[in-house]
């Protein structure tokens, strides 16, 4: 056993993990508000990278230069999609609210598919590339860019719920949409904020991630499963959950994928995730209710 | 300052409430009481908007406010302290009672309320930092009557504030009522305690499957046989 080489492995799980926690805060915020499971999510996250990619390619503008761009893109994105198609399907049995965004999903990726081919596109020679070598560990500078980036954001997510009147009303609404509404908030603005909010998190993390990793239209899969798994783990609707959940998913992925192979790093990660539901169905860290 | 003019509620199709009319005026402490299931949360749930009305009409401050949203009521005056009190139970007190005051944005006037709200309720200043799920019941009726202040209504509804609490504590939030009453704030009352609520109460309606069976001053109604013998035990 190499100890070099598994605290290498180790470290880079962590990098990826505060990625796979902000996708998941993202997808964690539009349940926690609505009791919605966005299968589309992943998908906003394709849209982030693509946003990425076009404009670099086009207007060569930098990933990191255009993220704000980006985000506030995927925000519209994410309440306009609430205004038109989630917003009649509110009170609706849960197999329409699955069936709904469901389609969204193959939606998107057949919007990505005709738009801009199937093909894989990369974003080269970004103002993130290269590594850096401390105490004879490599990091890939766009892994750790990102990391960063990740939880900048994801902090910035956390602020926000838990430090602004805006950010109340939206846990308000959570915990209570009718006492909410009692208090003068209208239930319909923070139901668009949370999936406004919900999609820029996937999008920046997109963002982030076009710097090392292919786009192409169905990127958003992967992603989504895995976020599906970190807000299990973390509990539905918990911010500082998901986070720790999705670094502890970014380790068991990664490492799993080094000690076993990394052909099984899903598989892993889903045997995860059935353990979870089987010992601890409300997460790690949320309470049984 | 209200007027219920002929309202009717339905779940479903299925009527809860029919054609009631109640009046309340400025300064006023009005009770409706009546057993279970007779249309009293639903009426008051109808005036906050979270029940649409099958038929009649609304009037607050002169204003028709039958197709008004909820949260827009809320800016006009009207507070509703729900039935089983409706915190937000992972926030903190301060948090609950920040929320209440969403509608307003003066923040020196709110500190003001905040101010108000602690010295009736002297036990929510020392837990403000508190989860709101983790505080007694009692507490618990305390601060949502807190956030329900918060608002600065015009118009305060209470929906069952006995509801769960030991009786000492009973005694001290209906005092409280008729405290915050004497201040010039209307109050707008459900209880089951009737005899307490007619005693603190200036006017009454008794409510009997979904239609007004009764109303009159506090005292008539106290004195009305047929109260005494269905509510009172008497």
């Amino acid at each position: 056993m190499n100890w070099d080489i598994l605290l290498q492995t180790l470290l880079s799980g962590i990098l990826i993990g505060m990625v796979y926690a902000l996708v998941a805060v993202g997808l964690s915020i539009i349940y926690g508000v609505m009791e919605i499971v966005n299968f589309a999510h992943g998908e906003f996250l394709m849209f982030g990278m693509y946003s990425s990619f076009w404009l670099f390619t086009l207007f060569a503008l930098d990933p990191l230069l255009t993220l704000p761009l980006s985000a506030l893109f995927l925000f519209a994105l994410g309440a306009l999609v609430y205004r038109f198609t989630i917003k009649r399907i509110a009170s609706a049995p849960m197999v329409s609210q699955i069936f709904a965004t469901f389609g969204l999903m193959i939606l998107f990726r057949g919007v990505a598919q005709f738009l801009w081919k199937p093909d894989f596109r990369t974003v080269e020679n970004s103002l993130v590339s290269g590594n850096i070598v401390v105490s004879g560990l490599y990091f890939g500078i766009p892994h750790l860019v990102a990391a960063v980036g990740a939880v900048l954001a994801t902090g910035g997510v956390w602020w926000f719920i838990n430090r602004t009147r805006l950010g109340a009303a939206l846990e308000a609404t959570a915990q209570d949409k009718e006492a909410a509404q009692l208090m003068g908030i209208p239930s319909h603005w923070m139901f668009a904020l949370a999936w406004g909010l919900g999609a820029a998190c996937a999008g920046v993390a997109g963002v982030l991630l076009s710097t090392f990793f292919p786009i192409f239209p169905e990127v958003g899969a992967t992603f989504s499963l895995i976020a599906f798994v970190v807000v299990a783990l973390g509990g539905f609707g918990n911010v500082t959950g998901a986070f720790w959940a999705g670094i502890i998913v970014g380790v068991v992925e990664v490492l799993g994928g080094f000690l076993i192979g990394p052909e099984y790093k899903l598989a892993i990660v889903l045997t995860l995730f059935l353990l979870v539901i089987i010992v601890r169905p409300q997460g790690l860290m949320g309470r049984a209710e | 300052m209200l007027s219920l003019r002929n309202i009717g509620i339905a779940y479903n199709g299925i009527p809860a409430v029919h054609d009631v009319s109640v009046e309340v005026n400025d300064g006023e402490i009005v009770a409706l009481v009546g057993g279970n299931g007779n249309g009293k949360s639903s009426t008051l749930r109808a005036i906050a908007g979270l029940n649409p009305l099958a038929r009649g009409n609304l009037i607050f401050a002169g204003e028709d406010i039958t197709h008004l949203p909820a949260h827009k009521r809320t800016s006009r005056g009207i507070c509703l302290v729900p039935e089983g009190r409706r915190l937000f139970p992972k926030l903190s007190v301060e948090k609950n009672l920040m929320l209440g005051a969403f509608t307003r944005s003066d923040s020196e006037e709110i500190a003001k309320s905040q101010d108000y709200v602690f010295e009736l309720f002297p036990i929510l200043k020392e837990r403000r930092d508190q989860i709101a799920g983790t505080l007694s019941g009692g507490q618990q009726q305390m601060l949502a009557i807190g956030r329900g202040l918060m608002a600065k209504p015009r118009l305060l509804m209470l929906d069952e504030p006995s509801w769960g609490i030991a009786p000492k504590l009973v005694t001290k939030i209906l005092d409280t009522i008729q405290q915050i009453n004497a201040s010039g704030l209307t109050v707008l009352l459900v209880e089951q305690n009737v005899k307490r609520a007619l005693e603190i109460a200036n006017r009454g309606y008794v409510l009997q499957t979904g239609r007004i069976a009764l109303s009159g001053s506090g005292q008539d109604l106290l004195g009305n046989p047929e109260v005494q013998k269905a509510y009172l035990g008497i």
